[in-house]
């Protein structure tokens, strides 16, 4: 059963700027899922409608078995928004108490679960400091703490890392996995893709309001997985598979080209070896590659030219 | 319940974390206490350690009791309660709304499994925490200086508590209102304060065409009765230019109506606040014996009126007041408009996008 199953979701804000242009998203239960794409893409609209708090234009599916935007399935939900702004007056546990009883958890549940929370994140020690004294990271371990205080099946966390240095990060990635670990889903909204990559069991680009590629990181990539030799003193092409493969030049290796032959098979790429050699070249690397979630990503925002296509642009504008 | 109780709660951690709230309190406080230091005997008025020998104010006019309540009335509800306090209160909760739907925080109350009508409403009513508070001190303050200073004491005086509260949310459910279409604080609160000098404005004018209207009716009745007093005695030399002073007073009276009836009509669509004040200073006559001493016999002299007492008049506005402007058309038609503005509130919050 999928723990977010939308299809179709659109939103057109006042003045007709078109966030969403029928967005699908599939999320299975127990993974931590990626949501990629460029600035305007539409992701935090797409973040925000899951949570009601902006109002699709028109959306079909479910969210944990329940219908979509409603207030009931918002219980089981937990939720990290991006640029968060906890009340200055607020020390870091009254925050996740008061987000927990918002989120209507019984007083002594609350009281435990904030502890263990604040334990969790690594708080425990300054939750009874006002969070305006907090850094960065903080607050969001902070955040983090709060969207698990209802005990959620769903974690929504929109961009968690921002701002977090090298070692918070870290640790933030480690309690994504923790979490994951502990049976929930995790939904995580971010630009940084090798954060993503690291924790990510499938992903979704979205841009221009579409989704353009989901699924896992293996899926996405499956096509791209490929050969890489470098020879010197070969010609300006191999056959491979009845085509021509031009040879690159290497950087400051004056003589030496790249060759790129698009298969997974080791066996495939003998042959070529072998011509090579029989050439006269000399084999100097091979190496089996495929596209990293940031050349997906790119491939996939990218446009011929090279440009990257402009978003829906409403985050701009707002 | 355990959302609202936390909404509540975290209100309070709000005011509490206000400079501005123990300031007011403290001002509420040290004005008592001023009006506590203040003492009166048979020969006159002391302040402190320092006594002033008056004709007019001392306890041979009018009780120790009587004074404390005037001062109340004329100091405490008059000009603290209702336009000191209220100015700062409505500092203190402008940014409630503001605070609440800008942009990191709404998003976290709105994921939450509450309705936003509910967080709405729930959020605004814990504004009137302020007023409320400020209120309930002041009033208990001057309740004990009533009671101890001046011997009387008027459980009466606590109707001032909720009405003060009634009287700050018309203006606060305004001030809401431009929260949430200015998602600013400064913007709000001073079109409130734009809004509310608009309402004085408007009920002092229909305050004073009221005024002109019964003043006017009044000298026509005393002009038809000098009219029969000279019929009766059959000295009837002056009988024919006072009809014609009764025709052009009738004339007047009925312009003062004719101005009036439009400006009676607005007001009473638009919340009292002027209204509200005199409704309770009424209640106050009413319930906790607050009935200054009467005036002399001198005449009203309005618009050049010589024949209607000052007092008559008095009276007849207070007549005038509690047949036609009593509870329901005080404080019901201002909450009609408070309803209606709240649910423009609640209607833009649900509908709109954060």
């Amino acid at each position: 059963m999928l723990a977010i199953d939308l299809r179709d979701v659109t939103k057109t804000y006042r003045g007709g700027v078109k966030a969403l242009r029928g967005v699908s998203l599939s999320v299975g239960r127990g993974e931590v899922f990626g949501l990629l794409g460029p600035n305007g893409a539409g992701k935090s609209t797409l973040v925000k409608i899951i949570m009601t708090v902006v109002r699709p234009t028109t959306l079909q599916g479910t969210v944990l078995g329940e219908p979509a935007c409603t207030q009931r399935v918002l219980e089981r939900i937990g939720y990290l928004p991006e640029h968060h702004r906890f009340p200055a007056y607020l020390t870091g546990r009254q925050v996740v108490d008061f987000l927990g009883a918002l989120a209507k958890v019984p007083r002594a549940v609350r009281r435990e679960r904030t502890e263990r929370l604040l334990e969790l994140v690594g708080m425990r020690d300054w939750g009874d400091r006002r969070v305006t004294t907090y850094s960065k990271g903080m607050q969001q371990r902070i955040g983090i703490a709060a969207a698990l205080v209802n005990d959620p099946q769903l974690v929504v966390l929109d961009e968690p890392t921002d701002g977090v240095d090298p070692v918070g990060r870290r640790e933030i990635r480690d309690m994504l996995l923790r979490i994951r670990g502990e049976g929930r889903t995790v939904l995580v909204n971010s630009h940084l893709l090798g954060e993503v990559e690291m924790v990510a069991d499938r992903v979704a680009i979205v841009n221009q309001g579409l989704t353009v590629a989901q699924g896992t990181i293996e899926e996405l990539t499956r096509d791209s997985h490929r050969y890489e030799l470098d020879a010197v003193g070969g010609p300006a092409a191999v056959t491979f598979a009845g085509r021509e493969c031009p040879g690159a030049a290497v950087p400051d290796r004056p003589g030496a080209l790249t060759y790129v032959l698009p298969t997974r098979e080791a066996a495939e790429v003998q042959p070529v070896i072998d011509a090579l050699r029989a050439a006269g070249a000399v084999v100097t690397r091979v190496e089996r590659a495929r596209e990293t979630l940031e050349d997906l990503f790119v491939r996939s925002v990218v446009d011929r030219d090279g440009r990257a296509m402009p978003g829906a642009a409403r985050e701009a504008r707002r | 319940m355990t959302q609202t109780l936390a909404i509540f709660l975290d209100a309070y951690r709000d005011l509490n974390s206000r400079k501005l709230f123990w300031l007011a309190i403290a001002i509420s406080m040290l004005v008592v206490v001023l009006v506590g230091s203040v003492g009166i005997d048979s020969t006159g008025i002391s302040v402190l350690w320092f006594h002033v020998d008056n004709k007019f104010v001392n306890t041979q006019f009018f009780p120790a009791s009587t004074f404390y309540k005037i001062i109340f009335q004329n100091l405490g509800i008059n000009v603290w309660l209702t336009w000191l306090a209220a100015i700062l209160a409505l500092i203190s909760t402008a940014s409630v709304v503001p605070e609440m739907v800008a942009s990191g925080s709404i998003d976290m109350l709105l994921s939450k499994p509450i309705t936003r009508g509910r967080l709405f409403l729930t959020r605004w009513v814990t504004g009137l925490f302020f007023a409320g508070i400020q209120a309930l001190v002041f009033v208990t303050a001057s309740f004990m200086v009533i009671g101890i200073r001046g011997g009387a004491w008027e459980p009466g005086l606590f109707i001032a508590v909720p009405t003060v509260v009634v009287f700050f949310s018309y203006l606060y459910c305004f001030c809401a209102l431009m929260g949430v279409l200015t998602r600013s604080t400064v913007a709000s609160l001073l079109l409130t304060l734009v809004f509310w000098l608009g309402l004085f404005g408007l009920q002092e004018g229909e305050q004073f065409v009221n005024r002109g209207r019964i003043a006017s009716t009044m000298e026509c009745a005393a002009i038809e009765r000098a009219i029969e007093t000279r019929l009766s005695k059959n000295a009837d030399a002056d009988v024919d230019r006072l009809r014609g002073e009764l025709e052009s007073e009738r004339a007047a009276a009925a312009t003062w109506q004719r101005v009036y009836a439009p400006l009676y009509a607005l007001v009473t669509c638009l919340p009292k606040t002027n209204e509200t004040t005199e409704w309770l200073q009424r209640r106050l006559i009413a319930s906790a014996s607050f009935r200054p001493p009467p005036d002399e016999e001198s005449t009203l002299n309005f618009f050049g009126s010589t024949r209607v007492k000052r007092r008559e008049f008095q009276q007849a506005l207070f007549d005038d007041a509690e047949s036609r402007k009593g509870v329901a058309w005080t404080i019901g038609t201002s909450l009609a408009f408070e309803v209606a503005l709240l649910g423009a509130c609640v209607w833009i919050f649900r509908r709109r996008d954060f």
